[in-house]
């Protein structure tokens, strides 16, 4: 499942991250993030299968998805949340419609959470596998962080 | 006056996305809802010629709302609208009535032509009433 999970969370990352946000991210070896100055988004599952989908980021490239997805207009601080969580939200519908295709199960997502600063949770050390893949874009590094 | 469509999602950005998408054409955003049970409210207020209704939301998700909105006005033409599009969640829509499923991120075109027939068939169904009615009085 791990090689196949990857694959699919890749090609959506990339797919909705374009489509949507227009912007272009390429994959890199490794991206560290600020404790201080990055952002978490994150989503659960609930229903047959326990799956944490985890978007690292800093807000240069919030910032551009939100006015992106605006259409280049300018984007108030409060508005940078709202667009992303929303650009998050198809992102992870995609994942997780292709997944319950695949294993022909079924799942839900809760409404995603933003998070200042790096997201921790106990799930990550214990007995979850953990994968993990990084980008980079004109406007920063990203982190996606598949938990299950 | 343009045909009604009433917006119900939690998400600002898709109330634009469709206001951006309906401008300039026969079709117009006459309600927004960023929640089930406050479209449940207010439909009878909108009297909205089509519903665009999200699955994930805050409070009662899409599928409930559609169904308890469908027990009070058997009429509600509604094109489910979401980023989960999976087999069974279709099949669960399609099991309360809903044939009309748009799986995020909106494509203008689709949009369009999911408005364009869901309420064709309207009008074909007012057809055949003003037919029956026709045969009724003959």
């Amino acid at each position: 499942m791990s090689n196949e999970l990857n694959e699919i969370v890749d090609n959506s990352f990339k797919d909705i991250t374009k489509r949507v946000a227009k912007i272009e991210m390429s994959n890199i070896d490794y991206a560290t993030f600020d404790n201080e100055t990055s952002k978490s988004l994150v989503i659960n599952t609930f229903g047959d299968y326990e799956l944490t989908i985890v978007f690292y980021t800093g807000i240069d490239v919030m910032r551009a998805i939100t006015e992106n997805m605006k259409r280049g207009k300018k984007a108030a601080d409060s508005e940078i949340s709202i667009y992303t969580k929303e650009y998050f939200n198809i992102f992870c519908g995609r994942v997780i419609t292709t997944v319950n295709n695949i294993t022909k199960k079924s799942v839900k997502f809760s409404v995603p959470d933003v998070i200042d600063g790096l997201y921790s949770d106990d799930a990550t050390q214990d007995d979850f596998n953990l994968n993990e893949l990084y980008y980079d874009s004109e406007y920063g590094p990203a982190k996606i962080q598949v938990i299950y | 006056m343009g045909k009604k469509v009433f917006v119900v999602d939690d998400s600002v950005f898709i109330l634009e996305q469709i206001k951006d998408i309906l401008s300039q054409t026969e079709f117009e955003v006459a309600g927004y809802a960023k929640d089930g049970e406050t479209a449940l409210e207010i439909y009878e207020q909108v009297q909205p010629d089509a519903v665009t209704l999200d699955i994930i939301m805050p409070g009662m998700d899409g599928i409930d709302t559609a169904k308890l909105m469908l027990e009070k006005w058997p009429d509600a033409k509604i094109v489910m609208m979401s980023s989960l599009g999976d087999d069974e969640i279709i099949e669960q829509a399609k099991e309360i009535g809903i044939q009309h499923f748009i799986c995020k991120p909106i494509e203008e075109n689709t949009l369009l032509d999911v408005l364009k027939v869901m309420l064709d068939e309207n009008l074909d169904e007012n057809l055949n009433e003003d037919l029956n009615e026709n045969l009724d009085e003959d």
